[in-house]
C-alpha cells in the first residue's frame, strides 16, 4: 500500500460571494489527512461547512484556495488528466437518492449507466452483483426510484456509487432522510461494505451516536474550521474542545435512566453567521470558558489529550478544560 | 401531574381516511387517547405512522388539497371538535390549542415584522386592545427567551436564526393562552445545541403555566428528555402506550422493542451493529385484517394475521401501560405465573 493518505486537504477555503465585498466563508482553512481504509465522520451543525467540504473533496464545488489530493495526486491534476480514473477512484453518495437518481430511469438503467460510460464488460453480471452487495432483490431492476421505499432508494444510491468499484466513498448525510428502523439497516450495510471492500469512507453526519458506532475517526467542524479530530471513541469520551463537549452534551439519551440523571450543558445563543465569523476563536461568542486571548488570537490544531488534535487555547497534549 | 381534573383533550375511536385522486389511505385507524393538564405526552412513530394526521386532523389543520374523512370523537372543554363548523373550530383552536410547527419560517408571514404578527394574533385571540396586544407580544418574546425583545419586535422573519424563529413560533402558539400546546417535530429542523435550548424552553413554560404538551416526534432522545407519557404509533394504530420511563426501559410490543433497538445511544458501549427492523411499513391503502406489524414481527403467530390485536392493559405493573400484542401479553402472564 502507498503511504500517502487517501484524502488530504491543506488550507482549503471555499468562499461564496453574496454581495460586493461580502463572502460566506463556508469552509475557511481546512487541513485534513484521511488514511486509506478508514471510516471517517465529519460532524457539526448546519452552516459549519461540512457539506461544502465534502462537495469540494469530490470536485462538485471548486475551492477558493488550498490543495486537495486524492491518493497522493492533486485533485486538479486528476480532473485535468484523468477524469474517468478519478470516477473509478472516488464516488459520492447523496443525502436523498430521489434527487440524485433520474426519475425516468429504471434502477437497472441507473446502475448500468456508469458501466456503459466506462466500458465495463459483463454489465448484467455486475449489476446483479451490485444488487447482492447492497441487499436489493432482482425485482428492483425494472422499477423506478419513486416506487421504492426510502431505505431501498438509498441502497440504490450506494450501489450506483459502488458500480465502478471505487476505493473512496464520500457520503453527505446518507442517513438523515431515513426513519430510525431503516437507518439502522443502512448503518449496518455501510459497516459491512467497509469491512468487505476495505473502502475509505468519509461520512458527513449530524447524528453523533451513529458516528460513534461506525466511524473509526472523526472531525468536528465549527464555522468553516475543524476544531477537533481524532479516534472517535477517544474524542467522544474525552473531548478537548468546549464546542465538542457542548455538542456531545446536547444529544439526549434514549434511555431515561441516563437522561434524567446526567449533567447537561446548554449553550446560549446560535452559531454566528459564516459571513462574519468572530475574530480570534470562532467559538468565543458562545464559549463558557472564554478569556481575553480567545478574542484576539485564533487557536490552531495542536495535539490533545486523546491523541488527536484540538484547536483551543485551553487544550494541550496533557490537559484540557471542561465546561 | 394531576389527573383529578380529568383530561383537557380526549380522542376516542378516531378514524381518518385521506383521499388523493382515487386512492384512499387509512392514516389513522381507531385511536383513543387523553391528555391531562400539566402533562407532556409524546406521540412517537416513523413517517407514515399517522402521528401528525392524528394530532392535527381533528383541529382541521391538515394541508389543503387533501380530502379528509374523520370519524370518532375529539373532545375538549365539553365540545366535540369533530361536530363544529369551520368558524367555531377556528375559535376553539385559537383559545384552547396552540400549535408549533416543524418549520417556523413557513408559518410566519415573511412580509411582516414578527412583533406586529404576534400582537395581531394576541388581539384576535384574546380581544386585547392594540396597546395591550403590543405589550402582550413583547411579554411573549421575553418569556420565550428572545434576547433584546424591544429590538427583535421590529425584525422580519428572515433576519432571525432558526432557533430564534422557533421561539417566535412558540410565542405565537402561546398568544391565545392555550390549554394544550401541540408541537409537531418542533426541534427536527434545529441543530443539536439549539434543540436542547428549545426543549428546555418548552419544559419551563409548562412548569410555569401548567399547560398540557402534545409532542409529535420521531426522536426517542427527545421523548426520553421531556415526556411523561408516550404513545407509540405504527401504521395508524397505537402499538403501545404508557409512562415514558416504563415504555422506554421495558417495552413490550415487538415494534417498540425493534424501534428502541434501532436507536444508538451515545452513552452506552457499542455492541454488534444494529440491524434495524427488517422490511418496511405496510401499504395503508390496503385494509387488511390482523396486526399491521405482523409482516415484520419476530413474534408473529397465525392469529396475528387474522385478528386485530386489542390495546390491552398490562397486568401486574403499578402504572397504566397498554399494549396491542396478545402474544407478548400472554408471555408476560406466563412468566408471572411461573
Amino acid at each position: 500500500m502507498p503511504d500517502f493518505p487517501a484524502i488530504q486537504t491543506s488550507g482549503v477555503k471555499v468562499h461564496f460571494r453574496i454581495a460586493p465585498g461580502r463572502f460566506v466563508k463556508a469552509v475557511d482553512g481546512v487541513d485534513l489527512a484521511i488514511p486509506a481504509g478508514t471510516f471517517h465522520g465529519i460532524v457539526g451543525e448546519s452552516g459549519c461547512g461540512k457539506t461544502t467540504l465534502a462537495r469540494t473533496i469530490v470536485g462538485l464545488q471548486s475551492a477558493t484556495e488550498g490543495e486537495i489530493s486524492i491518493a497522493g495526486r492533486s485533485l486538479s491534476n486528476w480532473r485535468r488528466a484523468d477524469r474517468k480514473g478519478l470516477a473509478r477512484k472516488m464516488q459520492f453518495v447523496f443525502q436523498d437518492p430521489l434527487g440524485s437518481l433520474s426519475r425516468r430511469q429504471t434502477i437497472e438503467q441507473s446502475l448500468e449507466e456508469p458501466l456503459i460510460i466506462h466500458g465495463v464488460p459483463d454489465r448484467r453480471k455486475r449489476v446483479e452483483a451490485l444488487l447482492d452487495l447492497v441487499g436489493l432483490p432482482r425485482t428492483a431492476l425494472g422499477r423506478l426510484p419513486r416506487s421504492l421505499s426510502g431505505g431501498q432508494r438509498q441502497r440504490v444510491g450506494i450501489a450506483r456509487a459502488l458500480a465502478l468499484d471505487p476505493s473512496i466513498l464520500i457520503c453527505d448525510e446518507p442517513l438523515s432522510a431515513l426513519d430510525v428502523s431503516i437507518r439502522a439497516q443502512i448503518v449496518a450495510l455501510f459497516a459491512d461494505l467497509q469491512a468487505k471492500l476495505g473502502l475509505t469512507i468519509v461520512m458527513i453526519a449530524h447524528d453523533l451516536a451513529v458516528v460513534r458506532e461506525i466511524c473509526s475517526s472523526v472531525s468536528v467542524m465549527y464555522l468553516g474550521r475543524i476544531v477537533e479530530s481524532g479516534a472517535t471513541e477517544r474524542v467522544f469520551d474525552d473531548a478537548a474542545h468546549p464546542y465538542s463537549q457542548a455538542l456531545l452534551s446536547a444529544v439526549p439519551s434514549p434511555d431515561p435512566r441516563i437522561e434524567t440523571t446526567r449533567e447537561r450543558v446548554i449553550l446560549a445563543g446560535d452559531p454566528p453567521s459564516p459571513s462574519n465569523p468572530p475574530a480570534g476563536c470562532r467559538f468565543n461568542t458562545r464559549c463558557p470558558l472564554v478569556f481575553e486571548r480567545c478574542r484576539n488570537e485564533e487557536p490552531v490544531l495542536n495535539p490533545a489529550t486523546h491523541g488527536g488534535l484540538a484547536a483551543c487555547h485551553l487544550s494541550q497534549a496533557d490537559q484540557h478544560a471542561t465546561i | 401531574m394531576s389527573t383529578a381534573s380529568g383530561p383537557i383533550y380526549e380522542v376516542g375511536d378516531l378514524v381518518i381516511d385521506l383521499y388523493a385522486g382515487n386512492v384512499s389511505v387509512r392514516a389513522v385507524d381507531g385511536v383513543s387517547f387523553a391528555i391531562h393538564p400539566g402533562e407532556t405526552v409524546a406521540i412517537v412513530g416513523e413517517s407514515g405512522s399517522g402521528k401528525t394526521v392524528m394530532t392535527l386532523g381533528p383541529l382541521g389543520l391538515l394541508p389543503e388539497g387533501v380530502t379528509v374523512d374523520i370519524r370518532g370523537r375529539a373532545q375538549s372543554g365539553g365540545q366535540d371538535l369533530l361536530t363544529l363548523g369551520p368558524r367555531r373550530l377556528s375559535e376553539l383552536r385559537g383559545r384552547s390549542f396552540g400549535v408549533v410547527f416543524q418549520d417556523p419560517i413557513s408559518a410566519l408571514n415573511p412580509m411582516k415584522r414578527v412583533g406586529p404578527q404576534l400582537a395581531a394574533q394576541a388581539r384576535r385571540l384574546t380581544g386585547a386592545t392594540g396597546r395591550e396586544a403590543r405589550q402582550a407580544a413583547l411579554d411573549l418574546l421575553k418569556r420565550t427567551g428572545i434576547p433584546d425583545p424591544d429590538d427583535r419586535y421590529f425584525r422580519y422573519p428572515h433576519e432571525m436564526s432558526g432557533g430564534m424563529l422557533q421561539r417566535v413560533m412558540i410565542a405565537l402558539a402561546l398568544a391565545g393562552k392555550p390549554k394544550v400546546l401541540i408541537a409537531d417535530e418542533p426541534t427536527t429542523a434545529l441543530d443539536a445545541t439549539v434543540q436542547a435550548q428549545i426543549l428546555e424552553l418548552i419544559r419551563q413554560l409548562q412548569r410555569e403555566d401548567g399547560i398540557a404538551v402534545l409532542l409529535i416526534t420521531h426522536d426517542i432522545g427527545v421523548v426520553s428528555r421531556v415526556a411523561d407519557r408516550v404513545i407509540v404509533l405504527y401504521a395508524g394504530r397505537i402499538a403501545e402506550e404508557g409512562p415514558a420511563f416504563e415504555v422506554l426501559t421495558a417495552p413490550i410490543h415487538p415494534y417498540t422493542i425493534g424501534l428502541l433497538d434501532s436507536v444508538p445511544d451515545l452513552r452506552k458501549s457499542i455492541g454488534e451493529p444494529r440491524q434495524g427492523i427488517p422490511g418496511v411499513p405496510p401499504d395503508q391503502s390496503m385494509l387488511v385484517p390482523g396486526c399491521r406489524f405482523a409482516e415484520r414481527c419476530p413474534k408473529v403467530e397465525p392469529r396475528c394475521r387474522t385478528h386485530r390485536p386489542p390495546l390491552d392493559q398490562v397486568r401486574g405493573r403499578a402504572v397504566v401501560q397498554r399494549v396491542a400484542c396478545p402474544p407478548q401479553l400472554r408471555a408476560l402472564r406466563e412468566m408471572a405465573d411461573a
